[in-house]
């Protein structure tokens, strides 16, 4: 999920910031094995993950050969700078 | 039939497809406006409704707005419905309703692009990465269109086994039925190793899953089912529809090997008064070729998990339980972006008229199928002989 006015599922306003443990698994991934230009480069890892509290976000896998990905597989948040952003990415993460 | 029909569909006509450099997409619509009309026994006189979809590159000259003025037409309904893949089904969906309501009599439905022409493959691919995607929370990661495709499948791979091989049979089938269509944009066989062998291009997809790049389009004329008699074609009715939306943006979905196909079609099915082992035929929405395993499952044909098997055991040919896309669908016969599953719709009903350009089926009746946005939302639509 991602920032909103109102939960998605009672409807009620007010929604807060809350901390969570930053872990989660990997729902699905694919690599995206061509560069496209100005935007990726070659063999991006593209997943959504689901935290332990249960969101699913958006992310990119890194720290990891894209080969070496699997569904299910545990993994941690790395945010990493994207020219003028920080972006919550995953990398593995042995429990 | 069973029950009194929601419409009728009187006219169709179809532009060249595949690479057509030669006409903007405006002239696409004009053209095929015009001819629409003509084949459905009518003239533009008759037409109080216009619906299009936009264009991405030329919106100004392809709305609804300006078609009725390059036609002199004063609609009452003129709609521009940019909602991605399925404004086709839409489109009719709407007309369908609005001359059961009596707001409007006969609706043009109307859409053409061209990437090809005006984006080249490149182009394209840069493009559609920018709109599938959210803008803040999915957008920055990179993705482009068919790698959120391609999430949908390796989920539905892991989950419930469904393999490469099955995958890429959907490919060969629907190349085989574009090899035997003399407008088919592919018509040069292919092998489940050919598939396999194709550049990857985002896990699992490789080229060979991935639909056409192409220009082209189409129009429908729809109208009240007491128009049947002054019809010049053989009349084609809408039997049933049904829509059903899910999540907008791909990381939303709650489980990314439902479709909302499993509802709209259930709607549908209903107020045709059938079930789905009574179809004839069906045409998905195959941007890619794992999504008409998905459809299969969603309308009922098969288990949740079953589509796979249902594909190897040579139930989509032309000779099976439930062919699928006749003319090739968008990995063969043509995905001229937006009016992409357009052409989908337009070979259903030439199917039920006997006109199928290449495999003609015995067909009464049959299934059309699309999605918006990534899986996002469905509509279905059941069309049938009289």
């Amino acid at each position: 999920m991602y920032p909103g006015y109102f939960c998605r599922h009672c409807h009620a306003p007010g929604l807060e910031w809350v901390d969570v443990t930053g872990r989660g698994v990997v729902y699905s991934f694919t690599v995206q094995h061509r560069r496209i230009e100005g935007r990726t480069e070659a063999d991006t890892i593209l997943a959504i993950v689901e935290l332990e509290e249960g969101p699913r976000l958006f992310t990119n896998l890194v720290g990891i050969s894209p080969n070496e990905v699997s569904i299910g597989m545990d993994v941690v948040v790395d945010f990493q700078r994207d020219k003028d952003d920080v972006l919550p990415m995953f990398r593995p993460h042995s429990v | 039939m069973a029950r009194e029909p929601l419409a009728v569909v009187a006219g169709i006509a179809e532009t060249p497809v595949g690479h057509v450099p030669e006409m903007t997409a405006q002239e696409m619509l004009l053209t095929s406006i015009v001819d629409a009309v003509a084949d459905a026994g009518l003239t533009l006189a008759d037409v109080d409704g216009l619906y299009t979809a936009g264009t991405r590159v030329d919106h100004l000259t392809t709305s609804s707005s300006a078609l009725a003025e390059a036609l002199d037409l004063r609609p009452r309904i003129c709609l521009t419905m940019p909602i991605g893949g399925m404004q086709f089904t839409a489109s009719v969906y709407q007309a369908a309703a609005l001359i059961k309501a009596g707001i409007a009599s006969t609706i043009v439905c109307a859409c053409a692009d061209n990437p090809l022409s005006s984006m080249q493959r490149e182009g394209t691919v840069e493009r559609f990465a920018e709109d599938a995607a959210h803008p803040e929370f999915e957008a920055p990661y990179g993705a482009a269109v068919f790698s959120l495709y391609a999430l949908i499948a390796q989920r539905q791979m892991y989950q419930y086994g469904t393999t490469e091989e099955q995958m890429s049979m959907v490919s060969v089938q629907l190349r085989e039925n574009a090899s035997r269509n003399p407008k088919a944009q592919k018509r040069d066989s292919i092998t489940v190793d050919d598939v396999m062998n194709s550049p990857m291009i985002s896990t699992p997809f490789r080229r060979l899953h991935c639909s056409l790049i192409s220009d082209g389009g189409g129009a429908v004329v729809v109208t009240s089912a007491d128009r049947v008699k002054d019809m010049l074609k053989e009349p084609v009715y809408l039997l049933g529809a049904g829509e059903s939306r899910h999540h907008l943006y791909i990381s939303q979905a709650h489980d990314l090997t439902y479709s909302s196909a499993s509802r709209s079609s259930e709607i549908a099915l209903k107020e045709a008064g059938i079930s789905a082992s009574e179809l004839d035929f069906a045409c998905f929405y195959d941007s890619y070729a794992m999504m008409p395993i998905i459809g299969l499952e969603a309308i009922g044909i098969c288990g949740s998990g079953e589509g796979g098997d249902f594909v190897e055991d040579g139930n989509i040919a032309p000779d099976g339980a439930l062919p699928i896309n006749p003319h090739g669908g968008m990995l063969s016969y043509a995905h001229p972006g937006r009016s992409g599953g357009w052409l989908n719709m337009l070979e259903a009903i030439r199917q039920l008229r006997r006109e199928a350009l290449g495999v003609q089926l015995s067909a009464d009746v049959g299934l059309v199928q699309a999605n918006a946005g990534v899986e996002s939302g469905e509509i279905t639509l059941i069309f049938g002989r009289g």
